[in-house]
């Protein structure tokens, strides 16, 4: 899954306890653990190769598993609103 | 927290006035207060207020008039403000002593001449240089002991005296008493007597110990890891190797075996933080193995219920988006910046000569916006001594940060060859206690870290203080310089290994060793920073001469002096003492602070 892109209107901030996530379409959710790592890698701009490595690191699972978790997490969001596709990009 | 959007546009920072180097406009002195400024005689006609034990103004009722200045009355002075509490600071003065065969128009201070009398160790008193007269005449009389630890528990030991125009400060560092006295106070200190309940509180009964040295099972308060010694930059001063560094960092996973590591003493000693410290060559270099090691700690945190706390030291040439992920995720981040473009693009330069300020600067600008604790740290040279002032006012009206901290240039081989050298002493300890005053108005504190008074301190570094510094190859050491430049000293603070998958093993003799490489100088023993400073930085002073005080002692002693006296005296009274050359050499190079050194007449 590439050539993703942060959605219009939607905006996250760091809280001490994950990072919460919020769109103009949707209402706030906080993210936390290895969810928040990766909206955190994907939302600054690693691709998801890239985010899955470090996943897999942070979370001291195996690169599948990351990868698997990574995909869901990114279906997930774009189902929401919060990524969309990043067009001719 | 700065909200991050796809088009949603950021607040706008706050508005900044006068933005540029503009010299600072100094704020007026503060009022002084009342009574504080009229020299020992100068004692309230209030009964003494106290907040709380040896909190607040202590005095006695007024003196009878003075022996000396004949036909002078002694001044009417209003009563003391209300003392402060949890203040430790003091003023005391006792009433004039039994008639001594002083000269009449001695005042408080000066002592007769006496024959050299034995110290307390029964040592033969080292024969001293002489002294700068002091008023009327009349010399102080000061009996340097041989520089060694304290080995007993005499109740003047951690006691020091120091004569600051025409009364002394008193100081206890290791309760964190400091209080103004006259002569006879001082008198009857040395002498051991806590008969005068107003010297009971800093006579006795003494802590006879200093802060203990580290035993028992190895307990950083923090982990340190190397990302990479690799550095962007070509500081013209730079003594971390990281011109010679190669472009090697940390392997993640060896990054994560050391944070869970942590982690699990963090939870097992019961504390309430996960505290990770970043270091360099300059560390988001290594921006993946940091995204692994802020996301690792906040989730090794989460997972013992501690709060991560995330700490770097950068030199700010980094892309915004960098820069903004440290104001997200870090509590704290100490950013070099050693001024305005002409100071900081002449020490700082980037590889090739390029011009780092603009860079720095703007990552400055996002860090002060950000929720992180924002720390300005400038190296000091002979160059950018005498701007210290303006430099500390342009930084805290700027960037408004939590700290300014100055350190003065080390100097090295390559600072010599690019015309850079450290400032004189005494022009620094001056300048900084004016940068501190310009700072001020703006609410940010200027520090310099051996003159932190926070609390005592065993051991100045990491090395004293069960540092666990992951290298880049995996190797832990006590210390964050490179090894080559403690092994140059003959040191050897490596004290174990992380490997990934398989965690941290250490090394419990060399854990002994480095503890024992910690211990204070002996020259120390006599100086009343010991506490504070606790001789410096251990690898630094390795090969140095055992007695004399160097560059380093000379602006430790001489801006922690001012601080003390700024708290007790007023900030005019600290300048005034550092503008006169000769009063500071003669403070700054006293050879020994300690009380109980002192032969007075009883």
């Amino acid at each position: 899954m590439t050539g993703l892109r942060m959605a219009e209107g939607v905006a996250w901030t760091v809280e001490s306890t994950g990072v919460l996530v919020l769109s103009t379409q949707h209402q706030a959710r906080l993210l936390t653990d290895l969810e928040a790592a990766a909206w955190d890698l994907i939302a600054r701009g690693d691709s998801p190769g890239q985010a899955a490595a470090k996943l897999a690191t942070i979370g001291g699972i195996g690169s599948q598993e990351a990868g698997s978790a990574l995909h869901f997490w990114l279906r997930e969001w774009t189902a929401v609103g919060w990524l969309e596709e990043a067009g001719d990009g | 927290m700065e909200w991050k959007a796809g088009t949603t546009a950021p607040p706008e920072p706050p508005e900044r006035s006068a933005e540029g180097a503009e010299p600072p406009v100094l704020p007026p002195e503060p009022p002084a207060r009342s009574g504080l400024r009229d020299g020992l005689l100068a004692l309230p006609t209030e009964p003494p207020a106290r907040c709380a034990a040896r909190d607040g103004l202590l005095a006695l009722p007024p003196e009878p008039p003075a022996r000396g200045a004949p036909g002078d009355e002694p001044p009417v002075l209003p009563p003391e403000p209300p003392a402060r509490c949890g203040r430790r600071d003091e003023l005391i003065a006792l009433p004039p002593e039994l008639p001594t065969r002083c000269d009449p128009r001695d005042g408080l201070l000066a002592l007769p001449t006496e024959p050299p009398a034995r110290c307390a160790s029964g040592a033969e008193p080292p024969v001293l240089p002489p002294e700068p007269p002091a008023r009327c005449g009349r010399r102080e009389e000061l009996i340097a002991l041989p520089p060694e630890l304290p080995t007993r528990c005499d109740p003047r030991e951690g006691l020091f005296a120091l004569p600051v125009e025409d009364f002394w400060v008193v100081v206890e560092p290791l309760r964190g008493i400091s209080a103004r006295v006259n002569a006879a106070a001082v008198r009857k200190l040395a002498a051991g007597d806590g008969s005068v309940p107003q010297l009971e509180a800093l006579a006795g009964p003494p802590p006879c110990v200093e802060p203990p040295s580290r035993r028992g099972p190895l307990s950083p308060q923090f982990l340190g890891l190397i990302t990479t010694r690799a550095c962007n930059m070509d500081c013209a001063y730079c003594g971390f190797g990281a011109g010679a560094a190669s472009g090697g960092s940390l392997d993640p996973r060896v990054a994560v075996a050391a944070i869970d590591w942590m982690a699990g003493l963090a939870a097992r000693e019961g504390r309430e933080t996960l505290d990770i410290h970043l270091f360099g060559g300059e560390p988001f270099l290594a921006g993946d193995v940091v995204d692994v090691i802020v996301h690792r700690t906040r989730i090794a945190a989460a997972a013992r219920g501690l709060k991560p706390v995330l700490e770097a030291a950068t030199n700010g040439v980094c892309p915004a988006s960098r820069a903004r992920f440290a104001g997200d995720y870090f509590a704290s981040i100490a950013l070099s910046l050693d001024g305005p473009a002409e100071i900081h693009d002449c020490h700082r330069p980037l590889r090739g000569g390029l011009a780092s300020f603009p860079s720095v600067e703007r990552t400055a600008r996002i860090l002060a916006d950000a929720a992180a604790d924002l720390t300005l740290r400038a190296c000091v040279s002979r160059k950018s001594v005498a701007g210290l002032p303006s430099i500390a006012a342009w930084m805290a009206e700027t960037f408004r940060p939590a700290a300014i901290d100055f350190e003065t240039l080390e100097p090295t081989p390559r600072s010599a060859e690019a015309g850079l050298f450290p400032p004189d002493p005494y022009r620094f300890a001056e300048a900084f206690e004016l940068a501190r005053r310009a700072a001020s108005p703006w609410g940010v504190p200027v520090l310099y870290s051996a003159s932190v008074r926070e609390k005592p301190r065993a051991c100045f570094c990491p090395l004293g203080n069960d540092a666990v510094i992951v290298e880049t190859g995996g190797s832990l050491h006590a210390c964050y310089m490179e090894a080559r430049e403690w092994e140059a000293r003959g040191l050897d603070l490596r004290i174990g290994t992380a490997t990934a998958g398989e965690g941290l093993c250490i090394d419990d003799a060399s854990v002994a060793r480095v503890r024992g490489a910690a211990v204070r100088q002996a020259k120390c023993a006599a100086c009343f920073c010991r506490s504070w400073c606790a001789g410096g930085c251990r690898v630094r002073a390795s090969g140095q001469p055992e007695s004399g005080y160097g560059d380093f002692c000379i602006q430790t002693r001489l801006i922690t002096i001012a601080s003390l006296l700024d708290r007790l005296q007023g900030s005019a009274s600290a300048a005034a003492l550092l503008a006169d050359r000769q009063a500071a050499e003669k403070l700054a190079l006293r050879p020994s602070d300690r009380i109980a050194d002192w032969r007075c007449q009883l």
